[in-house]
């Protein structure tokens, strides 16, 4: 599956991307999809995780992934 | 294939010189081997060890002295005898062939090796958690940890309770409430125990209870089904509606941080009301969250449950796992299940023993706050080792970053075009934009949105 075509579709696209990519999404309704990172995602995680979102070409992958951090804040 | 398989298409292959010289049977420098006969050959694939014969139980002599002894010739005669006709099978056997342990550990792994194992992002409770070598080696593949079932004498395993002492602890610090159990069944279990100790604590005189709606929905399921033999109502409904809530007939109010789709909530705003009316705050909540989150006993909840899953604990294809709770004093002789204490021993040392334990096994079934309390000590422990391992530290650096991984990855789909929800811990709901029809390029790439969370 093209990643491209994922933009087009709903969060059914991105599920199926995901599969492919050897990875599971929560599914929580046709347009929302829930991701939960933890201790063990690594970069190449993040990475798999933007592409199955369409984020296709490597070199914007590479720029999302070398953003400073955002300031350290929680909501509460 | 084996050495002995070749060797043997090799005898039916070969001339007979060859055949001479592989058959067994034949003078060897070590002494006189075997004779392969056609009667031994018709065996020769059936496992040289079986699981049958190990069994600790009566030998073939011994069944065959009972056998004499009460005077039956075999076995099956004396099931003919015992056993009614019309509930034996008719046919000889319907089981396949006895496997030796290889051969069925060959087959369980044939299944195994079934399962796609993909990376879950899926949360609800249950988390990737890199379980260090040195736990895993020495807590949970070590029988000494593993084995021990519902200690009756608990008190003689004082190495036990110091660990689950130590879970306690832990438990206790990242609550920020006073008491902690030695674990429960799971996390829905304990949220479950929190709902009838609320209903019990309001005499059954108030029959309805407030579940958040964006709790784990496994919580809420297993509230309701534990609400449905006490006629209580469980109201499910988003925590924004609380205030709005007739709250004269609550017994109790359960919300969850980080909820269900990641969302944190300060239940701290619900504490005046809630105490105007006397009903307790039960926070459900993660462990690793609470390392750098507001705690439920800064929020003033007066019962905190969760998983200590992520806690270094494998998801296990979904359990078990440690359900935690801890409660402020007011509950602590409601509190269900095990807590262990420090005490002294006959000659004035320190002893730790169970210093409350309400169940039936232990005191009158109608005076138990509750007799579906088990826990999972192993996996309380394990959590235990894993908080000692990283020390609180450690496990603020994991929390931090975990935070940090889903902030990159919120400002990555947004930059996508996606809508990511601003308030999350580790976990994010992303709404997808199908309208978007240019994919984003490095054109589009600035930096502007990044103000907007700095």
């Amino acid at each position: 599956m093209n990643p491209k075509q994922n933009l087009g579709g709903q969060a059914a696209d991105i599920h199926a991307a995901a599969v492919e990519r050897g990875m599971n999404f929560r599914s929580i309704d046709d347009s929302t999809i829930g991701l939960n990172l933890d201790e063990t995602t690594s970069r190449a995680d993040i990475l798999s995780v933007l592409d199955a979102f369409g984020a296709s070409d490597a070199e914007v992958r590479h720029h999302l992934l070398c953003w400073t951090p955002i300031v350290f804040s929680l909501s509460l | 294939m084996s050495s002995f398989l070749r060797a043997a298409q090799l005898v039916r292959a070969s001339a007979p010189s060859v055949r001479a010289r592989l058959l067994p049977g034949n003078r060897h420098a070590l002494g006189r081997l075997p004779m392969l006969t056609r009667a031994v050959a018709s065996k020769a694939w059936d496992p040289a060890d079986n699981f049958v014969d190990r069994h600790i139980g009566p030998n073939a002599a011994d069944t065959d002295k009972m056998l004499q002894t009460i005077g039956f010739p075999s076995l099956d005669a004396l099931m003919d005898k015992a056993v009614p006709k019309q509930i034996r099978l008719k046919e000889d056997n319907i089981l396949p062939d006895a496997a030796s342990e290889q051969e069925a550990l060959a087959e369980i792994h044939g299944f195994a090796k079934e399962n796609q194992v993909f990376r879950s992002f899926i949360g609800m409770g249950y988390h990737g958690t890199f379980t260090p070598s040195v736990i895993l080696r020495n807590v949970v593949e070590n029988p000494g940890w593993y084995t021990s079932y519902t200690p009756y004498q608990p008190e003689i395993s004082q190495g036990r309770l110091e660990m689950l002492l130590n879970y306690q602890t832990m438990i206790s610090n990242l609550t920020g409430l006073e008491y902690s159990n030695a674990s429960l069944l799971d996390e829905g279990t304990a949220a479950a125990e929190a709902f009838s100790m609320c209903h019990s604590a309001a005499k059954r005189k108030r029959k309805k209870f407030f579940v958040a709606a964006d709790a784990h929905p496994q919580t809420i399921d297993l509230i309701k089904t534990r609400a449905a033999p006490l006629k209580a109502e469980i109201i499910v409904a988003d925590p924004s509606t609380l205030l709005d809530t007739d709250l004269s007939d609550i017994s109790g109010v359960l919300l969850q941080t980080p909820n269900t789709y990641g969302g944190l909530l300060d239940g701290a705003k619900f504490k005046d009301t809630l105490a105007q009316y006397k009903i307790p705050l039960v926070v459900a909540t993660d462990p690793l969250a609470l390392a750098i989150t507001k705690t439920p006993g800064d929020m003033g909840a007066d019962i905190a449950v969760g998983s200590a899953q992520r806690f270094g604990v494998p998801m296990f294809y979904g359990g078990p796992h440690a359900g935690f709770m801890a409660v402020s004093k007011k509950f602590v002789r409601k509190i269900p299940g095990r807590v262990v204490g420090v005490s002294r021993d006959a000659q004035g040392g320190q002893a730790l023993r169970l210093a409350m334990q309400a169940r039936e096994q232990h005191i009158r079934r109608d005076k138990a706050t509750s007799n579906i309390c088990t826990a999972q000590a192993l996996l309380a422990n394990c959590a235990a080792a894993y908080a000692i391992y990283h020390g609180p530290e450690g496990i603020r650096r994991i929390a931090t970053q975990v935070h940090h991984h889903a902030s990159i990855t919120a400002e990555a789909l947004r930059a996508l075009g996606h809508q990511v929800d601003d308030s999350f811990f580790d976990n994010l709901r992303v709404t997808i934009n199908g309208s978007l029809q240019q994919l984003y390029s490095p054109t589009t790439l600035d930096c502007s949105h990044i103000s907007r969370c700095a």
